[in-house]
């Protein structure tokens, strides 16, 4: 224990500045002119991250208990938390905890010292862990107090609530590791930990895109109303047999369920025994098998040796632009965590889109005067040319939807960030600082672009769309993409986080990444606020509202254009590493 | 040619890391930098290399101006740092086409200087693997021979023995006397005495940011009127500036 605290105190300050680093409070850059940030703003920040979670979590919470109590069926209510709780902290988990185990820079030097080995894994995997916790209970435990105030909770529930949120979340995670550990171990992969943590982030990745796709499945059946699929007795009976595979859910969930009975403390204790021998499992297997045998494989196969006309054909000369988007392609491709974060993320979030749609507008009942459905209307609406009254409400939606679709993707807002330490190669080489910023901006345009082109294309078949339609949709949409993927950019440029262990640090809790992804909500919020304000003004005349609309997104694209072109070069020179 | 002129750097806007060093070096003369550990020689490098830009002062490489004419400059030089700083997923031959990509050196003059200079440093057989297979030596031979490969007329080097083996220091040793003897300039900064002693053609020592000795060993010697290793006299002068409440500065 004594061991455990002392690794706790470097690693626990790591982990506060990992955290705050997107928060802007510790900067890698400008160290001759650093001033001690406002540490108003960053509490600023995350009370407002606090804020807005905490009245998301609070306002399902009260939703969905009041649509379950229509049929009698709230308490499911807590077998979802104890079932979404648990996947969420081993998605997230996983993810970060495999990096953390066993790539970072800093790990070499944890294991020389006189510690044991379970001393290291708990000290990394609480490091791991708390963030994540947090993150999870920030997001489940508002609801569960919102939904024992709303179901009339005897006091015990908020009394048991407590270690709840632990109880449902340490054995799956500890469990989870140890299968980690063990694969780790004994099977080839560790040889090959890129491939290895490739694969297990794709298949995290689409666990969390299938239970996004179920749970969008619910708000067309008017979830509100009447509890959506959750009231479905079909799916309350699954919801409750996939409970009893996860054991401490199942223990954790009839503790609070039965809060006004003793019975209740014989629930908690059992959660908690099971949660602590899932940890100290952990830890035994972790003394024996944690990290022996599997440092030292650092390179999977050695490649085979270049013939000097392969080498010859290898070293073709190139642009210096060229030369820098193919590493950054390169570098993109072969990163695990720069792959499933950009790239990945960008191919996935159309399919989720185009899945979530379907199942919405293909299974909804007609709802129109005529008896159509949403498609066939839609089909309609663009068939006898009525959309061009509603040019500015397509501009909206097609503009928000690729806003935030590009505010999400950080391909351009982490262009900097991915390169760490290497940026003092950038910063020598005689390549002028625009050629560079167009090279580093074109790895995103140009996926955005051909994502665009492929979503228009199949929008425009799918739908019957004319020309004139399926062209006014795509230049929104790059348009829109464009912008903020420039405003991602220059955040970074700003306030790159180049000092990082593992390659997680430089895509994921970066300042640009926040501003991008929150700066999207506002982009849009102004763009609906300008067209109604417009609508009201010209008397609801639409077209002109259209060309307002249309306008603005053409002007903040200059605008961003503007202040690249203006800042870049400063932004650059200031980057001091 | 390097020139630096009252070239100064504060990290923190109250101690120079830098404080107004003055400084030529001339092509065909290898140029060391000493000093204890934080008198600023990486920060030194950092400026003439335009890693960093000086508060005050001028740095110029051939005549082109570090700052005002950066892409000249640094056609010029090129820098090895003590770390290596690389793109460690890409393969050794890729981080090199880069290389030449960006410091456009024609196909066949960076296919045959790729093939002589890894094969001088020990790296043919793995220019087909990822640099983050590489030991730091491995990378540090690697980035070596990308320094190499534009023929730069100025070489400057942050402490480059660190991680070589025996074969590949002396390999670099070599080098660097080729490359002066052709005329150009090499700087680099070293803590190890002995080598510089012996590859130096001058020597530069600083200490808290300010250069208090630039000449040969032999003029150190004169100044001392001691005939022993360069390792007590550079104690002795860095002993001396601490003591005195100026510095015990003489610049030739």
């Amino acid at each position: 224990m004594k061991h455990f605290l002392i690794l706790m105190r470097p690693l626990w300050s790591e982990m506060l500045a990992n955290t705050s680093r997107g928060m802007g409070s510790i900067s890698s850059r400008k160290k001759n002119k650093d001033k001690p940030r406002s540490r108003a703003s960053t509490v600023l920040l995350f009370t407002f991250i606090i804020v807005m979670f905490s009245f998301y979590s609070v306002m399902i919470g009260i939703g969905l208990t009041k649509a379950l109590m229509v049929v009698g069926a709230e308490d499911l209510f807590i077998r979802i938390i104890a079932m979404a709780a648990p996947i969420f902290t081993l998605v997230i988990g996983v993810l970060q905890a495999i990096p953390i185990l066993y790539h970072e820079s800093s790990l070499e030097s944890l294991l020389v010292l006189p510690v044991k080995p379970s001393t290291i894994t708990a000290a990394k995997l609480t490091q791991t862990f708390v963030p994540i916790f947090l993150l999870t209970t920030l997001l489940c435990y508002p609801s569960l107090i919102a939904h024992g105030i709303v179901s009339h909770r005897p006091w015990g529930y908020y009394v048991q609530s407590i270690p709840f949120m632990l109880y449902v979340t340490v054995a799956p995670f500890a469990l989870t590791m140890i299968l980690v550990l063990v694969m780790m171990r004994y099977t080839k992969l560790a040889r090959n930990k890129d491939r290895f943590q490739l694969i297990t982030s794709i298949v995290m990745i689409l666990l969390i895109v299938s239970f996004s796709l179920l749970a969008n499945m619910q708000t067309n059946d008017g979830l509100f109303e009447t509890g959506g699929i959750f009231s479905d007795p079909a799916t309350g009976a699954l919801l409750n047999r996939l409970v009893k595979f996860l054991p401490t859910s199942a223990f954790s969930a009839a503790m609070l369920i039965n809060a006004d009975r003793w019975s209740t403390l014989l629930h908690s204790l059992v959660a908690c025994v099971l949660n602590v021998v899932s940890v100290w499992l952990l830890l035994a297997i972790a003394d024996k098998i944690y990290i022996r045998g599997v440092l030292g494989t650092k390179g999977g196969q050695s490649a085979k040796q270049l013939t000097a006309k392969e080498a010859a054909r290898e070293l073709t000369p190139r642009s210096a632009y060229r030369a820098i988007v193919h590493k950054e392609w390169i570098l993109l491709l072969r990163t695990p965590a720069f792959f499933t974060q950009t790239i990945f993320f960008v191919l996935l979030f159309p399919v989720i889109m185009a899945a979530g749609f379907a199942i919405g507008f293909l299974e909804s009942p007609g709802t129109s005067e005529m008896g159509l459905n949403t498609v066939e209307y839609l089909r309609f609406w663009i068939m006898t040319g009525d959309w061009r009254h509603s040019i500015w409400i397509i501009a909206l939606i097609v503009g928000g939807i690729a806003t935030f679709f590009s505010g999400t993707a950080l391909i351009s807002a982490s262009a900097i960030s991915r390169q760490g330490a290497a940026f003092n190669i950038s910063k020598r080489i005689p390549v002028p600082i625009r050629t560079q910023v167009l090279a580093w901006l074109t790895p995103g345009i140009f996926l955005m672009t051909a994502i665009w082109i492929i979503i228009t294309v199949a929008l425009a078949l799918f739908f019957d769309m004319p020309l004139s339609l399926a062209l006014i949709v795509f230049v929104i949409a790059i348009v829109n993409s464009y912008s903020m993927q420039l405003l991602g950019f220059l955040v970074d440029m700003k306030e790159p986080s180049l000092a990082w262990n593992n390659e997680l640090e430089a895509v994921k809790n970066t300042r640009a990444g926040l501003v991008s992804s929150l700066g999207d909500f506002a982009y849009i919020g102004v763009s609906i606020g300008l067209a109604f304000l417009v609508r009201k003004l010209t008397s609801q005349n639409d077209l002109v509202v259209a060309i307002v609309v249309i306008a603005f997104y053409i002007v903040v694209a200059f605008l961003m254009t503007f202040l690249v072109k203006k800042t870049a070069r400063d932004l650059f020179q200031s980057i001091e590493l | 040619m390097i020139e630096l002129k009252n070239v100064s750097k504060s990290y923190d806007g109250k101690k120079n890391a830098v404080d107004n060093v003055t400084l030529n070096i001339h092509g065909g003369e290898i140029f060391g930098f000493l000093g204890p550990n934080g008198a600023g020689k990486t920060t030194a490098l950092k400026l003439i290399t335009g890693l960093l830009s000086p508060d005050t002062g001028s740095i110029a490489i051939d005549g082109f101006d570090i700052e005002k004419d950066a892409i000249e400059a640094k056609r010029r030089f090129a820098f090895v740092p003590d770390n290596p700083e690389v793109f460690t997923r890409l393969k050794a031959i890729e981080y090199l086409r880069f290389i030449g990509d960006v410091y456009g050196v024609d196909g066949d003059v960076r296919k045959a200087r790729v093939d002589e200079l890894s094969k001088k440093f020990g790296i043919a057989d793995v220019l087909n693997q990822q640099i983050k297979t590489f030991s730091h030596g491995m990378q540090q031979k690697l980035i070596l021979v990308g320094a190499l490969l534009h023929d730069p007329d100025a070489w400057i080097l942050d402490e480059p023995m660190t991680g070589l083996d025996p074969a590949s220091s002396f390999t670099l040793k070599t080098m660097m006397r080729e490359y002066a003897d052709a005329g150009k300039t090499v700087l680099f900064s070293t803590h190890i005495l002995d080598v510089a002693e012996k590859v130096c053609d001058r020597l530069g020592i600083i200490d808290e940011g300010k250069l208090i000795f630039v000449g040969t060993v032999n003029e150190l010697r004169a100044h001392y009127q001691d005939d022993s290793s360069l390792e007590s006299l550079f104690l002795r002068l860095v002993s001396d500036t601490e003591n005195a409440a100026h510095g015990a500065s003489f610049i030739e």
